[in-house]
């Protein structure tokens, strides 16, 4: 039990850096709310994914 | 140029993208040093030089050993049979006047008779994380002779670095009782926890097998409460330590400050003050103190209000009786009255457990509560560069 | 600290609702908002409290995404056109598909604590088959969204009950019934109320209408990704030492994996990479939504403007708090989600417990008052969740037009139990 609670662990991390990487790939390139306003908002979105995955936050 | 223009040339578009995204690298820079810096920093406690063994929560449950749960136990054994006490702090490190009375005790105690274990930090990875959604400073400062000694303020939960995912319900073992999901990070839940469980229900684990295999007769867990929480500034003991709380309650608001005692609820699962008794054969009693800083109500978080514990809100909440003290601006509830009530508070308990069971008899001596309110916290802590090296430790 | 704090949320609430006007965009609006906030409180530019605020409700983020992406997944594989296809063929009395519909909204809100896992499992099913029950787009948003919410509120689980009973050192137990009977009684009205009049389109034209269901779509490969989602939901309740903490993200990708597993169509990796890329188009609102209020949230607190809110709101006369519950609450929700069971729940608990109320009663009562604010801004998560999942294209405010009734019902039967606890005591 104790070495699948740590592999799930380990795989929200995995979840995380995977979600942070399309939050990424859409800022520079993405199909709906082209704008600005959301460049702005796909880059400060992608902090808290980043800092989990460094294992910093 | 045209801005319209120079923003549909599609590289400019991306130079934009690239400079936004550079903009929110910086900031997690900058705030990811702050978060680095609190998980990693030290606190320094000098021992008194009674300290006999040091030993570990994985001494009590292998699998914590490397974890951040895993923390330091100090043993101060007189020689002289006598009882055997447990005090903790920090199980809820967002409530660190608790760590802070066990590093006072660890930094002043002379034992005659019996053995005092000391875990200051009961939850030592949730000491590593600010409190989300409470904008809480990550340090709080005690002045002494030789400079300002800094401590982590931490969270309700284990940090989530170290155990995640959440539940979207928790289950405590083995009541089966439904709680918050955020609750099986929180180690005053999880007892009498698991071995095989989460991060947390282990630690708890390993805290009820230090109480059992060590045998300790009176457990200590000390806490900090809203003002507008009904258990504020009481004891909270299992069934077994009623009569001793209730007696030491009454002796402290005879000479000292006022203290309540009640009696752990049997239908609220997971808590020590329950757990504890129901799963060992010690006399397990909780302490509050009142903490401002931890009322929803409060105004700005500042380290001011945490050690001060001053605020104008508040006050107005104790003026419409909504308060579970008595409390007021002018007074607050500074740093040194918490550490004060927590000490008197667990040497009062010692006492009574002597005077009720006199073959558990422990006598020990600590600063108190009149001695902190003449020299505040500071005064009783040393100067790690000038002491016995062997009786410096950092966690 | 009043005249400062109260200006600090001024200032807070002017630039947001300018930046929502001139930008368009709630969660930049949110954002700038809090960088206004911590600017007129005197903290500067606070680099880690905005950026801590970015984590608040980061779980809450990963959840919308791995919730869309099975129910994209889902759809893609065309099973979700086969069970609508499967569900219209078989019944035809409309009252009996909406009480249905009802149902399959309510349980997998009740099994978890949130509303919008009921949304993204079973809301784009529901919309679709009570639009084709004869209900507007717009009956159909307020279907789902108060079925949404009334799903969060019912038991076993309600997040709003167990955070008051937490800090209030009660235990989570007598709140069946009490939570219950509310919702079951606004339930039925809500059925009765959307389904009214609407007409039901013939079976045939239905059919027609709805795209054909793969070939090889059977109830095994319907049935088999939903199965596994509700066996893993009810091990987690019901067996919790048996099994690790798997987490509803992790249970939504495994879900995920066996709808991948179950399409009896060719799909390529190449075809679910661009596939969950356009979910996260998607979704973005929303996590962007969720992990922006959290900046707003810690602002809120460092401040001192979220103690301002809890003191004025608890230190009114008694009278008052049953008048302004209704708005002080809900707009405590859409600005600080759950936690304001914490902020101004367990204040009142303690406060009606001085006055010898039920608070069994009391927090059952303001558990089912807080998601009416799950339409409220700055946040709106629910509310908005459920317009895009439906696709309704009409303005936010004709959508909590059609909301009113329903959500007015439940806050007046909250109110009734929150001004008299203890005649509803018996039900306990």
């Amino acid at each position: 039990m104790v070495f699948l609670e740590q592999a799930i662990h380990v795989l929200y991390f995995v979840f995380a850096g995977i979600i942070g990487w399309f939050l990424l790939r859409n800022l520079f390139k993405r199909a709906s709310r082209p704008g600005i306003v959301y460049d702005i908002v796909y880059a400060y979105c992608v902090i808290p994914f980043l800092l989990r995955v460094l294992f910093i936050k | 140029m045209n801005i319209k223009a120079t923003l549909s040339n599609p590289k400019a578009r991306a130079g934009l993208k690239a400079a936004f995204l550079a903009l929110a690298l910086l900031l997690a820079f900058l705030a990811g040093r702050e978060f680095h810096e609190l998980r990693h920093y030290e606190e320094t406690v000098v021992s008194a030089p009674g300290l006999t063994e040091r030993k570990m929560l994985s001494d009590y449950l292998a699998s914590l050993e490397g974890t951040w749960m895993d923390s330091p136990v100090f043993v101060y054994d007189s020689g002289v049979p006598g009882g055997s006490v447990f005090v903790m702090g920090n199980v809820h490190p967002y409530e660190p006047a608790t760590s802070l009375a066990a590093y006072i005790i660890m930094e002043n105690i002379k034992v005659s008779k019996g053995k005092v274990f000391v875990l200051p930090q009961g939850n030592r990875s949730a000491s590593t994380t600010g409190m989300l959604a409470n904008a809480y400073p990550k340090f709080f400062s005690v002045p002494t002779s030789f400079g300002a000694k800094k401590y982590r303020l931490g969270d309700r939960g284990t940090n989530p670095l170290d155990q995640w995912p959440d539940p979207f319900t928790y289950v405590n073992y083995p009541s089966r009782q439904n709680l918050a999901y955020q609750d099986i990070r929180n180690m005053n839940r999880t007892y009498p926890g698991r071995p095989d469980g989460t991060l947390t229900e282990r630690a708890a684990y390993a805290v009820m097998e230090l109480i059992r295999r060590e045998k300790i007769d009176l457990a200590i867990d000390m806490h900090e409460a809203s003002l507008m929480y009904p258990v504020v500034g009481t004891y909270v003991a299992h069934d077994r330590s009623f009569d001793l709380a209730m007696m030491a309650a009454m002796t402290l608001t005879a000479g000292s400050f006022d203290m309540k005692c009640e009696s752990s609820p049997k239908g609220l699962r997971g808590l020590s003050h329950r757990e504890w008794g129901d799963y060992s054969d010690t006399l397990a009693v909780l302490m509050e103190t009142p903490e401002p800083f931890i009322d929803r109500v409060v105004g700005p978080m500042t380290e001011q209000l945490f050690t001060e514990g001053k605020d104008e809100f508040l006050d107005v909440a104790a003026r419409h009786g909504l308060t579970y003290v008595p409390y007021s601006y002018e007074t607050g509830a500074p740093l040194w009255y918490r550490c004060g009530r927590h000490l008197s508070g667990a040497l009062e308990a010692v006492a009574q457990m002597g005077a009720f069971f006199p073959e558990k008899e422990v006598l020990v001596e600590w600063p108190g509560y009149e001695e902190l309110k003449e020299h505040d916290c500071g005064y009783f802590l040393h100067d790690p560069g000038k002491a016995d090296p062997k009786l410096v430790f950092k966690q | 600290m009043y005249l400062t704090t109260s200006l600090i949320l001024a200032a807070m609430a002017a630039s947001f609702a300018l930046a929502s006007w001139k930008l368009k965009s709630p969660e930049l609006s949110m954002a700038i908002a809090a960088v206004v906030g911590a600017l007129a409180g005197g903290l500067g530019f606070p680099t880690r409290i905005l950026v801590e605020g970015l984590f608040t409700n980061l779980d809450l983020a990963i959840l919308f995404v791995c919730a869309s992406v099975f129910v994209n997944v889902y759809s893609y594989t065309g099973a979700m056109n086969a069970v609508t296809r499967k569900l219209v063929r078989s019944v035809d009395s409309k009252w009996l598909l909406l009480v249905f519909m009802a149902i399959f909204m309510l349980i997998p809100g009740a099994l978890t604590g949130a509303g919008s896992v009921s949304i993204f499992v079973v809301g784009t099913l529901v919309s679709t088959v009570i639009r084709y029950m004869g209900l507007s787009e717009k009956k159909a948003v307020a279907f789902v969204f108060v079925f949404a919410i009334l799903s969060a509120a019912a038991p076993p689980i309600n997040l709003w009950t167990m955070l008051m009973t937490a800090q209030a050192n009660m235990p989570y137990v007598g709140f069946t019934k009490l939570l219950a009977l509310p919702i079951l009684l606004v339930g039925a009205f809500t059925i009765v109320y959307l389904g009214w009049g609407a007409k039901r389109e013939s079976k045939e034209k239905i059919l027609a209408e709805l795209p054909e269901a793969p070939e090889g779509m059977n109830w095994f490969r319907i049935l088999c990704p939903l199965a596994v989602l509700a066996g893993l939901i009810l091990l987690s309740l019901y067996l919790p030492f048996s099994v690790p903490v798997l987490g509803l993200p992790l249970m939504f990708v495994l879900a995920t994996i066996v709808a991948v597993l179950c399409n009896p169509r060719k799909a390529t990796i190449k075809d679910y990479y661009e596939l969950i890329g356009r979910t996260m188009e998607q979704v973005f609102p929303l996590v962007a939504t969720v992990i922006s209020v959290g900046a707003l949230v810690n602002v809120i607190a460092a401040t001192g403007v979220r103690g301002l809110i809890g003191i004025t709101f608890v230190t009114l006369p008694i009278a008052w708090i049953y008048l302004t519950a209704l708005l002080f609450c809900p707009f405590a929700q859409g600005a600080l989600s759950y936690g304001s069971a914490i902020i101004l729940g367990t204040p009142l608990i303690f406060l009606f417990n001085a006055r010898g109320m039920n608070t069994t009663v009391v927090a059952a009562a303001l558990s089912l008052i807080f998601p009416i604010g799950d339409c409220l801004p700055p946040s709106r998560i629910v509310g908005r969740i459920s317009c895009e999942t439906v696709g309704y294209a009409g303005s936010y405010m004709s959508f909590l037009k059609q909301i009113a009734l329903p959500v007015l019902l439940l806050g007046a039967l909250a109110l009734a139990m929150l001004v008299a606890p203890n005649s509803f005591s018996f039900l306990k």
